[in-house]
């Protein structure tokens, strides 16, 4: 992993290799940190399947070594570890992507909402202004914390944290759009527009978002990895989803008490998967960067 | 008179606002708590063998939740400006009390893990900015990139395995110090009052269990320093005025200062953000080495349904946010006096 991340950026791209084109070689360069990635989504699809034994029941004797049928182990009530590492994909990426999609959708849409009604006059701006300041006061509290206080009132399930998840993750996604708004704003063809008679609407909709919509969706896959952090902690702490239900936090937690007695398995693991996801995923903010910066874009 | 408060005008209006920043939080949060689905009265008595509307209306005296919304709204601002926040139902104690009897020794397990992260990052940049070794370079963009995009909490588990299992050299994760120790207790600081009380076995035994868990932050969250700390460097390095006190031939200790001066604004905001994430974030790490920290009472309280407790320690932590983002605001406006409100820059 340390080899891929460290070749990446001291390769240049013209490789000493001048008989074949220089363009599929590159391309290939630039899609290779993103593979990670796509394994990870490719096994979320069929976690279910490809796991040799049920997640959620107890399938042998407890507190097994990693080894022979057990790959990982089995934990302190006899469940397969590897079953439920992989198994616990599912659950935390699904709940990471559906919090990327919300933070982003709500982040572009109240960005762009903020950016165009700042500068207005009267209650329009006034509110606009207003929210704008109220978007910076929420880092005034802790991202895990809102995660507390939110899904232990609202009850743990994988649609409260990931609303959760996409509140606490939204303010930044509506930074970066608002700030490209304002610059977008004042651009000729966004005049030209509004001269061409379309709506307000339409000028928002159609000729600024997107124009303004590239830094929230570079960060999109920050906000994955992050989600997928906050879960586990949520997890972690107790507030997250019930065991038997596998995830990464919770299978930490409740493996913790093993540590003390030399299991470490039962928590090493879930946590190798933890950090290899947020990896990829940061793998991935990479490529979409590189992607999206290149000329033709 | 005119021409001090002109002059001084960016601290005194930043100063004014602090406060009602604070108030604008306290009255968020007092809402937010109560957004609760449900009747949080209902879940907490006993309604098994029927209740009357005494015992409803005395379980929700108790609960700090009599009355409506707006009435409780006021008794809560009426308390909140005399510095009182209440009494939490479940302990019995001022909420002000339990959030300050955990709140330092969070805030000291912070302070320092940003420390070695401020330490660190200087030492990070330092290298980048003086050597030309592109494999070196390669190895350091390396760490950044794997440890600023890795959970703290997991870094740490990798270590209790390696050091606690495997190599046993670092003492159990149970707490702040051997079980049959006692903390001193002067300024709620755990280390600082060792220090204070001359208790260099206690010292010790803290030092033994914060070595783990301070690695591990200064670890994981250095590269986001260095990151912000590097762009500004690399700006500053060849700019005008750096030119310009090479040419007319200031010392080299002054350059260095001069440039780092004007890098850092960018990285002391980032620290900023950072104290505010980690205020909450090290919950993780506490509860994994069996500190006690101040977001436990948070969780306590949600468990416990103990809205006067959590909207008093949304108060108390969103207050020593704002305090923090003020003093970063400060700082950068006294490293910069181009930050300062209502100061023309050209270009």
């Amino acid at each position: 992993m340390t080899e891929v991340l460290a070749a990446v950026p001291t390769a240049p791209a013209p490789a000493p290799a001048p008989a074949t084109p220089a363009r599929p070689s590159t391309r290939w360069r630039v899609w290779l940190p993103a593979l990670p990635f796509a394994l990870l989504a490719l096994l979320t699809v069929v976690a279910r399947l490809v796991v040799p034994f049920d997640p959620e029941t107890v399938v042998a004797p407890a507190n097994l070594e990693p080894g022979g049928a057990h790959l990982f182990g089995t934990d302190a009530t006899g469940m397969d570890v590897f079953s439920r590492t992989v198994a616990a994909t599912q659950v935390n990426l699904v709940m990471a992507v559906l919090v990327t999609i919300m933070a982003t959708a709500i982040g572009l849409a109240l960005g762009l909402v903020l950016g165009m009604n700042e500068a207005a006059g009267g209650v329009r701006g006034l509110l606009g202004r207003g929210m704008n300041r109220f978007t910076d006061l929420t880092d005034a509290v802790p991202p895990l914390i809102v995660g507390v206080v939110v899904v232990g009132l609202f009850g743990p399930s994988i649609v409260s944290l990931s609303v959760a998840l996409a509140l606490i993750l939204m303010p930044n996604q509506v930074r970066l759009t608002r700030a490209e708004v304002l610059k977008v704003r004042g651009d000729a063809y966004v005049d030209a527009a509004r001269m061409a008679g379309l709506s307000p609407w339409q000028v928002m909709v159609r000729h600024v978002l997107p124009n303004s919509a590239r830094p929230a969706i570079e960060n999109s896959s920050n906000i994955f990895g992050v989600s997928i952090i906050v879960s586990a902690s949520l997890g972690f702490l107790g507030v997250g989803l019930n065991p038997p239900t596998p995830e990464w936090g919770v299978m930490i937690s409740t493996g913790m008490s093993d540590v003390m007695l030399g299991g470490w398995w039962t928590t090493l693991f879930p946590a190798l998967a933890l950090c290899v996801a947020v990896a990829s995923a940061a793998l991935l903010t990479g490529v979409i960067t590189r992607l999206t910066r290149s000329p033709g874009h | 008179m005119s021409s001090f408060l002109a002059r001084h005008r960016w601290w005194i209006t930043r100063t004014l606002v602090l406060p009602l920043h604070i108030a604008v939080f306290a009255s968020v949060a007092f809402f937010l708590v109560r957004l609760v689905p449900g009747d949080p009265v209902m879940a907490r008595i006993d309604a098994s063998g029927g209740f009357t509307q005494e015992d409803y209306d005395r379980a929700a005296e108790q609960m700090g939740l009599a009355g409506s919304v707006w009435s409780q709204f006021g008794r809560f601002w009426s308390q909140l400006v005399t510095g009182n926040l209440g009494t939490s139902p479940v302990t019995g104690r001022p909420v002000w009390e339990e959030v300050m009897s955990r709140l330092p020794s969070t805030v000291e397990l912070v302070t320092l893990g940003l420390l070695g992260c401020v330490a660190l990052a200087l030492v990070l940049a330092a290298i980048t900015v003086s050597t030309r070794s592109p494999r070196l370079h390669a190895v350091l963009r390396g760490y950044g990139k794997l440890a600023g995009s890795v959970p703290d909490f997991a870094v740490a588990i990798l270590g209790l395995v390696l050091f606690f299992v495997v190599l046993q050299v670092i003492p159990a994760p149970l707490g702040r110090v051997d079980p049959r120790m006692t903390l001193p207790d002067v300024t709620g600081f755990p280390l600082l009052d060792s220090v204070i009380t001359g208790d260099w076995a206690v010292f010790a035994a803290i030092t033994a269990r914060y070595a783990l868990p301070l690695a591990v932050l200064v670890l994981v969250h250095t590269p986001s320093l260095w990151r912000q700390l590097s762009l500004g460097l690399s700006e500053q390095v060849t700019a005008s005025p750096t030119l310009f006190k090479v040419a007319s031939g200031a010392t080299r200790t002054s350059i260095h200062l001069s440039v780092l001066r004007r890098a850092s604004a960018s990285s002391v905001v980032m620290l900023g953000a950072m104290f505010g994430g980690l205020i909450g974030g090290v919950v993780v790490i506490e509860q994994l080495f069996g500190f006690g920290g101040v977001a436990q009472f948070a969780i306590g309280s949600v468990e416990q349904l103990d809205f006067v407790g959590l909207q008093g320690f949304l108060v108390v932590i969103a207050g020593l946010c704002l305090l923090v983002f003020f003093l970063v605001d400060l700082v950068n406006m006294i490293l910069d006096p181009r930050r300062r409100p209502g100061v023309r820059v050209d270009g």
